[in-house]
């Protein structure tokens, strides 16, 4: 059905000027054009990374001013000055982005308007290079038939590579930080990175269109590029739909029409932006194209494992089987706000089997898997990985190095399928290229198709195969667990860090939980550190046990002597009823 | 007294039919225990008889009183008070103010506090200690009870329990127990929704099975616990602690 | 000035979180008030005010109501969105009521200048950092000392436990809401004969208040107060010396830069990390 509708919009575009020779509504076609390939930017940062920005004006204007500046001021020809709008728009928006982003959320908002103000403001104060107020005219331009078929052809080539991108492991390691940044780092994405690669690529397209609105109209002023510019930008996503394809075309559509309708309103015009955005937030959430969509939704059936997936063992995970030590913890010290979390505490993890660590609650269990997976800094002491220092590297760095965790809290990615959770895992940190990405190259089928089949079989092993296309929000509780796991060892990691995987299953699930550990350790998989409160569970299942107590580690040892221990006996175990 | 009375509840999550037609007991004087795996629907439970969530169908009611459907501050002042999962005591205000706020809601409004702070920490002397202190300081342990403590303040009724015991260590759970118990022998109704069966039967009058949404299973505690479907799925093999 | 206005922002920001982006229409909106009864409809400075006052607290809890609560729970930034919506929409209201030319304010504290150390100075402009001072501790003691702040930081920490406290949360983030504007009211009456009043006024004046908030520190009341404060000196130097539209450019660009490196601004506390 989408097949049909592209096809009917690109028949529309093509038809258009053949049936009609008045020029503006051509001139309104390329309007809608230009809102559509900014408003397909935003998506990129606003729909896949959810960071929202409200200063797209100012790439807008860096676009414009450039290409302005190429043409007038070096007399480029129009194919050489657009891209220069573009890149100067790229460029700072890669600035402005690495220097924002390591915030995020309402503060990363917040500076997009300041930069959107600065750029309006300068525009208007640098009149010897941007002819401040006056703007800048006499802009070399195509007649409009002509820029009609540029911008037309922008255009499809703009959502296109939005498309793409949504397809790729690229588009999915954004829809991942979108959803749970503390997970996507947990499996070696770079969630500052992943953000501002999509800032960049949204403030290009956003300068791309820019220069495009330079060469349509010829001339250019700052009146064009004010904070209600880029409020009517971000409108227009999210009237269309936000996160879809189509969305940015039809928001295009949409808000460059309306005006026009409303000529006689042109009093109220400031009702209407305001009315249509909180009509659009209240209503639409999802915008026209995924109202739409909901309507027509048809239960999809789960596809059927294919004969090559299906029975498919996963490959036996990890490497080495020997009990040379992978992790060492030495002397490992850290405090919060004056609060001792833990001190001295030392650790060894043999490369295969399964260490427990146990304490009672606020011992610092779950403190210490974060600082040795790098969401925590050590005051204190060192933590290695097969010799090799890891103590404060960032999360995403110390996953690369094959360490993988899971969370007190399952966090699989809600806004994505089942499988495509363990895709992500699959790829980890190994994104592809991005022009791959965005191009749809052949390899990148290919390489789709191998992540595809992997994690089927991942999820196979958990059997979770059955629900693979669903959306991970719709699990129950004991299953995200599952996903969680799966997702963990789909990254093949060395070392396996279990933050209380038992918490809230019942006997039934915790035994089943304990065989796949076993099993784990068999079949010479990953090394793996349990964190628990389940007693039975860890007596059963482990090798080793360590025993933490007020951020100290208070026994260590076999099973049956940590058991016998009157020090753990009196912290923690209690007397037996 | 009257009774807090469940029948035919029905809730659900978006399209998800979480709880399906659950009708529940609980009597003045009396520990009831709602056991069941996870997913069962039990958080749900407390979380709509509290005003948290809205029910599909159904009726909640304190005696002839309907709270189904009302907001849980209103619920709240008609004498049910929520110890929630996860403690949710407020991290940022000391120990003292999280106990005042709990007093918002109770019935006697005129009368002074100070006494009743020392009867609440009675049962807990940590806490007692640790007035002052912010309670985000607090380990995971003393947050729980400061959240018992505080859901005491209010005078309630009925008290609502979430899965106190979790995350925390068996002798910290003993320990909570004995005070829930404790709790009833001055008075106190309690309606307790627990993961670890085990502890949870010994100390309970009365218990309900809670399976995916359902009711499987009531009775008086030690017949449940004695059940041998029950023993299989919900006990384990574990030996009691 | 500013901090004044700005107060408003940390009020909701530490009760709900959320930022009322429409704070700059509501000082707008209280000047336009309080110049359509004094001076249009000819009442008495004083009874303007406390008329003003009312109304402002009426404003801001009805954007609550209409653009807050329903995003409330969600986690998306849904509300800055749509305060930003109903301020553009009140500012169009107030165009097609008000007209849109700006109109002078006349005052008695606006006659004659007080010499101070070589400048002039209006005894209104004295009188602003006064009130914005005084506001702000009284604001302050709300927050720490009396039962009702309490109630309102507990919403902040955590609403569904505040609920089951009897604390009736939306009432008590439209309170919040409300008390923001009536601040925003009351800056806009005192702003008043400073400038003119116009219904364009409300955009910028939000923005540079939300500049100071964010430099200040939105958990942080007296970081606000000082940051404006020290933003509105910053603003005549630059003015003075450099030009007014470079008093934009580095007024914003200082907000950046405290965003980028320190965003939860000068005196304010950096949220806890939980994983």
């Amino acid at each position: 059905m989408a097949r049909a509708g592209w096809g009917a919009v690109a028949a529309a575009a093509l038809l258009l000027p053949l049936a009609t020779s008045n020029t503006y509504y051509l001139y309104l076609a390329c309007s809608v054009g230009l809102l559509a390939i900014v408003a397909a930017g935003l998506n990129v940062l606003a729909g896949f990374a959810g960071q929202i920005s409200l200063g797209h004006a100012g790439f807008y204007a860096l676009g414009a001013y450039g290409a302005a500046l190429a043409a007038t001021g070096l007399g480029w020809p129009l194919w050489a000055s657009v891209p220069v709008g573009m890149v100067a728009a790229a460029i700072v928006g890669a600035a402005v982005g690495a220097a924002a982003l390591r915030v995020s959320g309402p503060y990363l908002a917040m500076v997009t308007i300041a930069f959107g103000i600065i750029v309006e403001h300068v525009l208007m104060e640098w009149v010897s290079l941007t002819g401040g107020p006056g703007g800048i005219f006499n802009i070399p331009k195509l007649a409009v038939g002509g820029s009609y078929w540029l911008i037309a052809a922008a255009t499809a080539v703009t959502l296109w590579l939005t498309a793409n991108l949504r397809a790729s492991a690229w588009g999915r390691a954004l829809l991942a930080v979108k959803s749970s940044e503390v997970a996507a780092e947990a499996l070696g994405i770079s969630a500052y990175l992943a953000r501002t690669t999509a800032f960049t690529i949204s403030a290009a397209l956003a300068g791309l269109a820019g220069g495009l609105f330079a060469i349509l109209n010829g001339y250019i002023s700052p009146d064009s590029f004010t904070l209600q510019t880029s409020i009517v930008f971000l409108l227009a996503l999210l009237f269309g739909g936000l996160g879809s394809v189509a969305g940015p075309l039809v928001g295009g559509v949409a808000l460059t029409l309306l005006p026009e309708l409303l000529t006689g309103l042109a009093d109220y015009r400031l009702i209407l932006y305001g009315s249509l955005l909180l009509i659009s937030i209240y209503g639409l959430p999802t915008g026209v194209v995924g109202a739409v969509r909901s309507r027509a939704r048809r239960h999809a059936p789960h596809p059927a494992l294919s004969p090559e997936t299906r029975g498919r063992e996963a490959p036996p995970q990890g490497k080495g089987g020997d009990a040379a030590a992978l992790l060492e913890v030495e002397g490992l010290g850290v405090s919060f706000g004056g609060v001792v979390a833990l001190s001295g505490v030392t650790l060894t993890v043999p490369s295969n089997g399964i260490t427990a660590v146990i304490g009672p609650n606020g011992a610092g269990k779950t403190t210490l898997i974060n600082l040795i997976t790098g969401y925590y800094r050590p005051d204190a002491g060192q933590i290695r990985l097969a010799g090799e220092p890891i103590a404060g590297h960032p999360p995403y760095a110390v996953a690369r190095r094959g360490v993988a965790r899971t969370f007190q809290t399952a966090q699989p990615f809600d806004d994505l399928s089942v499988v495509e959770n363990v895709m992500i895992g699959v790829a980890g940190a190994r994104l592809g290229h991005l022009g791959g990405a965005l191009l749809h190259g052949p390899g990148t089928s290919r390489r789709e198709r191998a992540l595809r089949a992997r994690a089927l079989a991942l999820l196979d092993a958990v059997g979770l195969a059955p629900r693979a296309e669903e959306p991970a929000a719709s699990l129950p509780a004991g299953l995200r667990r599952g996903l969680e796991i799966a997702r963990a060892l789909a990254t093949e990691p060395r070392l396996l860090l279990l933050d209380e995987p038992a918490a809230g299953l019942s006997p039934t699930e915790i035994a089943d939980l304990a065989a796949r550990l076993t099993a784990l350790r068999s079949r010479g998989g990953p090394a793996i550190v349990l964190v628990e409160h389940h007693m039975d569970l860890v007596m059963a299942i482990s090798d080793r046990i360590s025993v933490l107590d007020y951020g100290r580690v208070i026994a260590a040892g076999a099973p049956a002597a940590v058991r016998e221990n009157p020090m753990v006996i009196e912290a923690y175990l209690g007397v037996p009823a | 007294m009257s009774a807090l009375t469940v029948s035919g509840l029905s809730v659900a999550y978006g399209a998800a039919t979480v709880l399906h037609d659950v009708s529940l007991e609980v009597r003045p004087g009396e520990i009831v225990t709602v056991i069941g795996g996870n997913g069962a629907g039990k958080t749900t439970l407390l979380k709509t008889v509290a005003g948290v969530l809205r029910p599909a169908a159904g009726r909640i009611a304190v005696g002839e009183r309907s709270i189904a459907g009302r907001p849980s501050w209103e619920v709240a002042r008609c004498g049910v008070a929520l110890v929630p999962e996860g403690r949710g005591v407020f991290g940022d205000q000391t120990v003292r103010d999280n106990l005042l706020l709990g007093a918002l809601a109770r019935a006697d409004r005129g009368q002074p506090i100070g006494p009743q702070i020392d009867r609440a920490v009675a049962h807990f002397p940590a806490l007692r200690e640790r007035l002052d202190r912010p309670a985000g300081a607090l380990s995971g342990g003393q947050q729980q009870m400061l959240a018992v403590a505080r859901g005491l303040m209010a005078q309630p009724r009925f008290l609502l329990l979430d899965e106190p015991s979790l995350g925390l260590a068996p002798l910290l759970v003993r320990e909570i127990f004995t005070v829930i118990a404790r709790l009833r022998d001055e008075g106190v109704t309690v309606l307790l929704v627990e993961q670890m069966a085990a502890q949870a039967l010994a100390f309970a009058d009365r218990a309900y099975v809670l399976e995916r949404g359902r009711v499987t299973l009531s009775g008086p505690a030690h017949e449940i616990r004695s059940n041998p479907d029950v023993v299989r799925a919900y006990l384990g093999t574990a030996r009691t602690r | 000035m500013y901090g004044l206005v700005a107060l408003g922002y940390h009020i909701t920001w530490a009760t709900s979180r959320t930022m009322n982006f429409s704070q700059g229409h509501a000082v707008m909106v209280g000047a336009v008030i309080a110049w359509g009864l004094a001076v249009a409809a000819g009442w008495p400075l004083p009874a303007a005010l406390l008329a003003t006052l009312p109304a402002l607290a009426a404003f801001g809890a009805l954007i609550e109501r209409v653009a807050v609560r329903p995003f409330f729970r969600a986690s998306s930034p849904a509300w800055l969105l749509s305060t930003i919506a109903c301020g553009i929409i009140a500012e169009n209201v107030a165009q097609l009521l008000f007209g849109k030319d700006a109109r002078a304010f006349p005052s008695s504290l606006t006659q004659r200048p007080i010499l101070v150390g070589g400048a002039g100075f209006y005894p209104q402009e004295l009188l602003i950092p006064m009130v914005g001072l005084g506001l702000m501790a009284l604001v302050q003691l709300f927050y720490h000392r009396t039962g009702y702040g309490r109630q309102l930081k507990a919403v902040a920490w955590n609403a569904e436990a505040a609920g089951l406290m009897g604390i009736n949360v939306p009432r008590a983030v439209m309170a919040a809401y409300a008390l923001s504007a009536l601040l925003a009211g009351v800056a806009g009456v005192l702003l008043a004969p400073l400038l003119n009043v116009a219904p364009t006024m409300g955009t910028i004046i939000g923005l540079k208040a939300f500049a100071v908030a964010i430099i200040g520190g939105l958990t942080s009341a007296p970081g606000i107060v000082l940051a404006g404060l020290g933003y509105g000196l910053l603003e005549a130097v630059v003015a003075g010396y450099v030009s007014t539209g470079a008093r934009e450019i580095v007024g914003f660009g200082l907000v950046i830069l405290v965003l980028v490196v320190r965003p939860w601004g000068l005196l304010g506390a950096p949220p806890a990390r939980r994983v």
